[in-house]
């Protein structure tokens, strides 16, 4: 059968899936295990809403097509397949996916079908150059891999010869051929999120405002595995609802990644009053942020969040000097992540334009750190300073009085395409 | 305590009366009015009677009103029309500090194109500089745009002297009003005003949001902004809305003859609110001055932010504003009230009460009370 008339015949028999190939998590010896089935949980949880898929595993690749119950061949359209691939890349744990044809057959099949997939490559009649790179896990398999390259890479020269040139060192695209239980035809592979899969490294609390360095904090925390809970507090009427609904979105946004988030809403209105009638202006900064501690502290002790994650950057404003933070650190009884710690703000701002979240962090409302800013606030308060500046407050009284004005609700992912992403 | 609205100024609550009519002219004028048959005659009726009630209300002629989507189309088509109609007139456009954003984003988006812009400062008084404006008017000028009644602070500019002074000094400059916060505060006469372009907005008196219109001079060559089936004379595309023209002019109608009565009433209102916050020993500064229009009242609280003070309100059933609502989105100080020599300071505490005929004695007392206890309770 001549290659010409296997191309002017009707599409030959394929499947349409996708490859998921996992990175870190390959190198965790005895827990591999856990670590894919938690990947494969927070895959399922993203695609819920997209249909009914069977994810499968074998060796360290996963694989996602729709369910066969309900469809055969695999996804039907490449916009159906575009969307998946835009959920599973954003699960952290999974490091490429590859859109890619199934098929059985001898090396015969491989050839057509190469020259089927390339023939969709270059349909726009651009000229490229490519090269073939095969490997064979069915070591029964007659042909060894540098025989199925340059058996399927001369075929495609010879058949696609006005438009196609070998490039071994800088090729356009690569081909790239599976033999395995069966063959498999790729030549995309899409960078993904990396990182663990979420529910692998305990639970965390966020401390969440609507600026642009805390949602940055909870999603690399949130690569690292980690579970998120976010605390907003909110200052109404110092701040609007505006700035209630925009701290909503950004959990919204950060969700895409780190799955299902409660967000706790604490009523701050109260403690800032007593606060600014209590406290010298210059450490009020301070004293609030102590405050917020306490409250995030005391949640999660009762809540079983094991840590406190800030966006905190080493000398970014006077409340975030070593010895601010000295202060603040002071009051937590378990440990507070600050990943942005050591960044720049220029590196913070692209990962927010990165992941989605900077358009949303710029909108211009008011949160309750910027109400009540002193003009000249203390950028380097002892311990003492900061007792002393509590100590006309009942510090307990206004604990309690910040936990009992707690709204919880539940933020599931915003997938809408409002917020630009830039490419991992 | 029941709801109290004073927002008039960002828009009006559209009375029973004219939600009814409007509903009942939706059924039965849905023809295209562009249509031969007499359906759409009946609907192209609608809107000859509609224009010529809008014309006898601005003491204008129907042929001169073109019906747009609202305020901000007006303004652009105006500028914008004008100035790409008559490039021969010259390349400068007079503005004055303090306009709305939409006259303010138009002339920027002109200047980009190579317009020279003129911005002409405010006195304290918030009226503008006359002597500034006759400086920075000449043989270049093509246009001359002002804000009539100021959206935030009341201040109606003298336009007498500002066409007298064009008059004098470039007779062919065009002369636009923005005179969306006019139209049922103060008497419109177009016929006498000496100006070639008026803009309006139907949902500052009374109609439904989405429909305004452009007054434009006979004689004066202006350019559609959008072009389409030929509707009004060419100069405005797009199947044209009888039902809304209708309820426009209606309540126009309503709104001009009702608004000497509606001025003393609201006036009476403000007296008794500025009263009742004096005597409840709320401290403000008054930022309109005595004779700005009575529906707008901008007030300063120090020590209290306008977005704060807004926000306790609201939750208290009582809906103010901070400047414009169309610009509310954008942070900081209110331009306008910077553009009078307002300090940030007290800018950023100010807040705009709009008044209108609805309102009453009784919410004036309950809204002073409401101020008292917000200002108590968050004022630093």
């Amino acid at each position: 059968m001549s290659v010409q008339s296997l191309l002017t015949n009707t599409p030959l028999p394929k499947d349409k899936i996708l490859l998921v190939r996992l990175g870190e998590i390959t190198l965790k010896g005895m827990n591999r295990h856990k670590f894919e089935q938690q990947v494969i949980r927070n895959m399922k949880h993203r695609l819920k809403d997209l249909g009914h898929f069977a994810i499968s595993q074998s060796h360290s690749r996963i694989w996602v097509e729709p369910d066969p119950a309900s469809a055969s061949g695999g996804f039907s359209t490449d916009s159906q397949i575009e969307h998946v691939i835009d959920r599973v890349k954003d699960v952290f744990g999974v490091v490429s996916v590859s859109p890619v044809w199934r098929f059985a057959g001898g090396i015969e099949a491989i050839e057509a079908m190469a020259c089927e997939f390339v023939s969709q490559l270059l349909s726009d009649g651009r000229k490229q150059s490519f090269k073939v790179e095969s490997r064979r896990g069915l070591k029964s398999f007659p042909y060894q891999s540098p025989e199925i390259s340059g058996r399927v890479g001369g075929l495609l020269a010879e058949t696609f010869s006005s438009q196609l040139t070998v490039n071994v060192k800088e090729p356009d695209f690569i081909l790239y051929v599976e033999v395995r239980e069966h063959n498999y035809l790729y030549s995309s592979i899409i960078k993904a999120q990396r990182g663990l899969p979420v529910g692998t490294s305990g639970h965390g609390l966020l401390l969440l405002s609507g600026g642009i360095d805390s949602p940055v904090a909870g999603y690399l925390m949130a690569s690292r595995g980690m579970m998120l809970d976010a605390m907003y507090f909110h200052a109404y009427p110092f701040t609007s609802d505006q700035a209630r609904e925009k701290v909503v979105d950004l959990a919204r946004l950060i969700a895409r990644y780190a799955g299902r988030i409660r967000l706790h809403v604490v009523n701050f209105t109260d403690i800032q009053i007593t606060l600014r009638d209590f406290c010298p202006p210059e450490m009020m900064t301070i004293v609030m942020r102590r405050m917020m501690m306490r409250i995030a502290d005391r949640f999660a002790e009762s809540n079983h969040l094991k840590a406190l994650i800030t966006g905190e950057s080493l000398g970014q404003v006077a409340s975030q000097t070593l010895e601010a933070l000295v202060t603040t650190d002071q009051i937590s009884t378990r440990p507070v992540f600050r990943p942005l710690i050591g960044l720049d703000k220029d590196d913070t701002v692209a990962i927010a334009r990165r992941i989605g979240t900077f358009e949303t962090s710029i909108l211009p409302f008011e949160d309750c750190c910027t109400v009540f800013v002193a003009k000249h606030p203390k950028t380097h308060p002892s311990l003492t300073d900061a007792v002393d500046a509590e100590k006309e407050l009942d510090i307990d009284a206004l604990v309690t009085l910040g936990l009992g004005a707690i709204e919880t609700e539940v933020i599931t992912p915003r997938y809408d395409e409002s917020a630009p992403r830039g490419d991992v | 305590m029941a709801l109290i609205y004073l927002d008039h100024s960002a828009t009006t609550w559209p009375a029973e009366e004219t939600i009814a009519d409007y509903a009942r002219d939706l059924g039965l004028y849905a023809a295209n009015p562009a249509s031969l048959h007499r359906l759409g005659q009946q609907a192209a009726r609608l809107i000859r009677d509609s224009k010529t009630s809008l014309a006898h209300s601005l003491s204008c002629q129907p042929s001169e009103v073109i019906l747009t989507s609202g305020g901000s189309e007006s303004i652009n088509m105006a500028l914008k029309g004008t100035v790409a109609a008559n490039p021969k007139r010259g390349r400068t456009i007079v503005t004055l500090a303090g306009e709305h954003a939409a006259t303010r984003e138009t002339v920027a988006c002109l200047e980009k194109q190579g317009f020279i812009i003129r911005k002409v400062a405010l006195r304290t008084d918030g009226q503008v500089d006359l002597d500034q404006l006759a400086a920075a008017i000449d043989d270049d000028t093509v246009l001359i745009t002002v804000l009539l009644v100021n959206n935030e602070t009341g201040v109606i500019q003298p336009l007498d002297q500002i066409v007298a002074i064009r008059n004098r000094k470039r007779p062919r400059a065009a002369i636009h009003v923005d005179g969306v916060q006019a139209c049922g505060k103060i008497p419109v006469r177009f016929d006498q005003l000496g100006v070639e372009l008026f803009s309006g907005s139907g949902h500052k008196f009374g109609a439904p949001k989405g429909v305004g219109f452009l007054l434009v001079k006979k004689g004066l060559s202006i350019q559609p902004l959008i072009h389409g089936g030929g509707q009004q004379s060419g100069l405005r595309g797009g199947t044209e809305n009888a039902p809304l023209a209708a309820s426009l002019a209606r309540s126009l109608a309503r709104s001009v003859s009702d608004l000497t009565r509606s001025s003393i009433h609201c006036q009476n209102l403000q007296d008794i609110l500025l009263q009742e916050l004096r005597r409840l020993g709320v401290a403000f500064a008054r930022i309109s001055p005595e004779t700005a229009v009575p529906q707008i009242l901008n007030l300063a609280f120090l020590g209290l932010r306008g977005e704060t003070l807004q926000h306790a309100l609201e939750q208290e059933d009582l809906f103010v504003s901070t400047g414009s609502a169309c610009s509310s989105h954008k942070k900081g100080p209110s331009e306008v009230l910077l553009a009078m020599g307002v300090s940030r300071a007290v800018a950023d505490c100010s807040i705009r009460i709009s008044l209108s005929e609805c309102n009453t004695t009784e919410e004036m007392v309950l809204a002073a009370g409401a101020i008292a206890r917000a200002c108590q309770k968050y004022r630093r």
